[in-house]
């Protein structure tokens, strides 16, 4: 075993502190990174829960949510495309939703087709779902969302812009962010979003060969000015990025993970000075032995590291275990591969950051002291 | 028959503080060890004995005089040379034994092999099990140092210092510690390696126990060294020689 992997060993409890400072700042940046990403994912929901490939909106749409009304004739210009398999008209916009106590709550109405081969439909609305959706003025809205919503039973209704509507059914999973979803038809959804009937949302498109999507938004995009167009992986990207950035959510958490690094930084070189200021006198033998500096302070980087390791290990698990309950809480955490990979990085820079900053105590290494 | 010095110090003095507050540890110094022999340095407290232990070794700089060692004037050698210096020939043993508490006994000697040469973990292993045997040790090499006694540890740190095959050793103290059972161990280790090794070993200490051992005893008081004609008593050492030991001023 390595001199520093030994010494942190047998000298544990005086490093638990920079150990436990490591994987709490790990555990801190991946969650609050982690819940940063699944709290905008929900933004993208329904980009990500439904099989369009190609979504075309009004110029310079910042998210989804935020889309604004085009002309139906415009699918023309999508089905002008051969690589287009077909395409078709999509209605979303938010809505005040009035509950029985005359509440209001400002709800995303989603109105698609309803077919089986829907490009726009969520994917969690089941056929049996569908099929209730096509009688007028019918709804399905979250589980999530159904108290916030003051709906107390299957059947049971309400008011979207002054209009009645009746939920006859529930979905599962799908959170939302700034206001409950509401899925209907493209009928139903019309009038509640006040749009008249040569106005949609988006129009959606599918390709004969999906690796063609890209090529039809930049063509589209190039040849029509008063249109936006994006692939659907774009879009979602192009959604979440803009709630992240615009969004004071964004920075308030950022600036928290990065509170944790520091105060992580801090106690980790702390631990780490104290534990070499401990060993002054050995160092000073070394030194009078004619060992160089630089291999005293290779041994504090070399702690610096296996503290920086052993942190991000006990992190791992316990980022996890806090994730998985957050879930059951209904708070998504999403922590795919690159975020732990970051988190871990960037949590063993300031490890190792922090045994540069503990080297100071190697000055104060003099082998003429021990001859006094 | 041609006198072989290993270290000579020059007219050395050295102060510490300035003004009204100032310390003269050293004052006029000279003095010449043979290479194999095994000098002692003794004195009261504060009587300087210390502070050239620390300039003759490359430690501390003196205000004036010269130190030559093996034939280098040492403190016209910038630090990294002196570090050379110190690293290609010098041994130490300090007060107290100075052991990172986490390593094993083998762990530290091989550490002054393999930082300080670059040996593989092989070679600095065998090198430590090899002293260690020397210092009867062997069986204790696995052991860290709170599980050694005193003289054991003791014998660590003199291990520490030998491992090298230095042609300087400098001891400070090293039996202060130590009931006399031990500490004479130790006096015996290090005399071996000044008859046996070669080495040339200056002592610090204030115990009279460790005269018969020395084949040269350095008095100093008030950071002059005494001249040995003054009033002492007289010692034989093992080799039946007679050495003065003052016994007051």
């Amino acid at each position: 075993m390595s001199y520093s992997l030994a010494t942190l060993w047998y000298e544990r409890q005086r490093y638990l502190p920079g150990v436990l400072a490591v994987a709490f700042s790990a555990l801190l940046i991946a969650l609050q990174c982690g819940l940063l990403l699944g709290l905008f994912s929900i933004t993208s929901i329904p980009i990500d829960n439904n099989s369009a490939e190609v979504w075309m909106g009004a110029p310079g749409v910042l998210s989804v949510d935020l889309g604004r009304p085009i002309r139906e004739s415009y699918t023309a210009r999508m089905a002008a495309n051969p690589e287009i398999e077909r395409c078709e008209s999509y209605v979303q916009g938010f809505a005040y939703w009035t509950k029985r106590d005359g509440a209001t709550e400002l709800c995303l109405v989603i109105g698609s087709r309803l077919s089986d081969d829907s490009l726009g439909a969520i994917n969690r609305l089941t056929p049996t779902l569908r099929d209730r959706l096509s009688e007028p003025g019918t709804i399905v809205i979250d589980r999530s969302d159904q108290e916030r919503m003051g709906v107390r039973y299957l059947g049971d209704t309400a008011e979207v812009s002054g209009l009645r509507v009746r939920v006859v059914g529930f979905t599962d999973g799908l959170k939302s962010l700034a206001g409950p979803y509401v899925f209907c038809s493209i009928a139903t959804a019309r009038p509640l979003l006040r749009l008249s009937q040569d106005q949609v949302t988006y129009v959606l498109g599918k390709c004969k060969n999906p690796k063609d999507a890209a090529v039809v938004a930049k063509r589209l995009k190039r040849d029509y000015r008063n249109i936006s167009a994006f692939t659907a992986e774009d879009f979602s990207y192009h959604s979440r990025k803009h709630w992240l950035l615009k969004t004071k959510a964004g920075i308030a958490l950022g600036y928290a993970a990065a509170l944790g690094l520091l105060v992580g930084a801090v106690v980790t070189s702390q631990t780490l000075y104290a534990a070499t200021a401990a060993s002054l006198r050995e160092f000073a033998v070394l030194r009078a032995l004619g060992i160089p500096r630089w291999r005293m302070a290779l041994l504090v980087i070399n702690q610096a590291f296996w503290v920086g390791i052993i942190g991000v290990s006990l992190a791992v698990p316990a980022v996890y275990g806090l994730a998985a309950l957050a879930d059951r809480l209904t708070v998504q955490i999403l922590l795919p591969w690159w975020l732990q990979a970051a988190a871990a990085g960037v949590t063993l820079v300031m490890a190792l950051g922090s045994g540069l900053l503990a080297l100071r105590s190697l000055r104060e290494v003099e082998p003429a002291t021990l001859l006094r | 028959m041609r006198v072989d010095i290993a270290l000579r110090g020059e007219r050395l003095s050295r102060s510490f503080g300035q003004g009204a507050m100032q310390t003269i540890a050293l004052d006029d110094v000279s003095l010449s060890i043979e290479a194999g022999e095994l000098a002692l340095l003794m004195g009261p407290s504060g009587s300087g004995k210390s502070t050239l232990l620390a300039v003759l070794s490359g430690l501390l700089r003196p205000d004036s005089g010269r130190v030559v060692s093996l034939g280098n004037d040492l403190w016209t050698l910038n630090e990294t040379e002196r570090e050379q210096f110190r690293l290609q020939y010098c041994g130490f043993i300090f007060q107290g034994y100075n052991l990172f508490s986490a390593l094993t006994a083998r762990q530290q000697i091989e550490m002054v092999v393999r930082w300080g040469e670059g040996a593989s973990p092989r070679e600095a292993r065998r090198r430590a099990d090899e002293v260690l045997s020397l210092l009867g040790m062997s069986r204790r090499a696995h052991l860290r140092p709170v599980e050694l006694s005193g003289g054991e540890k003791q014998r660590v740190a003199i291990g520490r210092a030998l491992v090298k095959n230095p042609r300087l050793v400098f001891a400070d103290e090293p039996t202060s510690a130590l009931d006399w059972s031990h500490g004479e161990q130790v006096i015996e280790l290090l005399r071996a390696a000044a008859h046996d090794r070669g080495a040339t070993v200056l002592i610090v200490s204030h115990d009279s126990r460790t005269i018969p051992f020395a084949d040269h005893v350095y008095h100093l008081e008030d950071g002059r060294l005494q001249h040995q004609d003054e009033s002492s008593v007289a010692v034989l050492n093992h080799q039946g020689q007679l050495l003065p030991y003052p016994t007051s001023r």
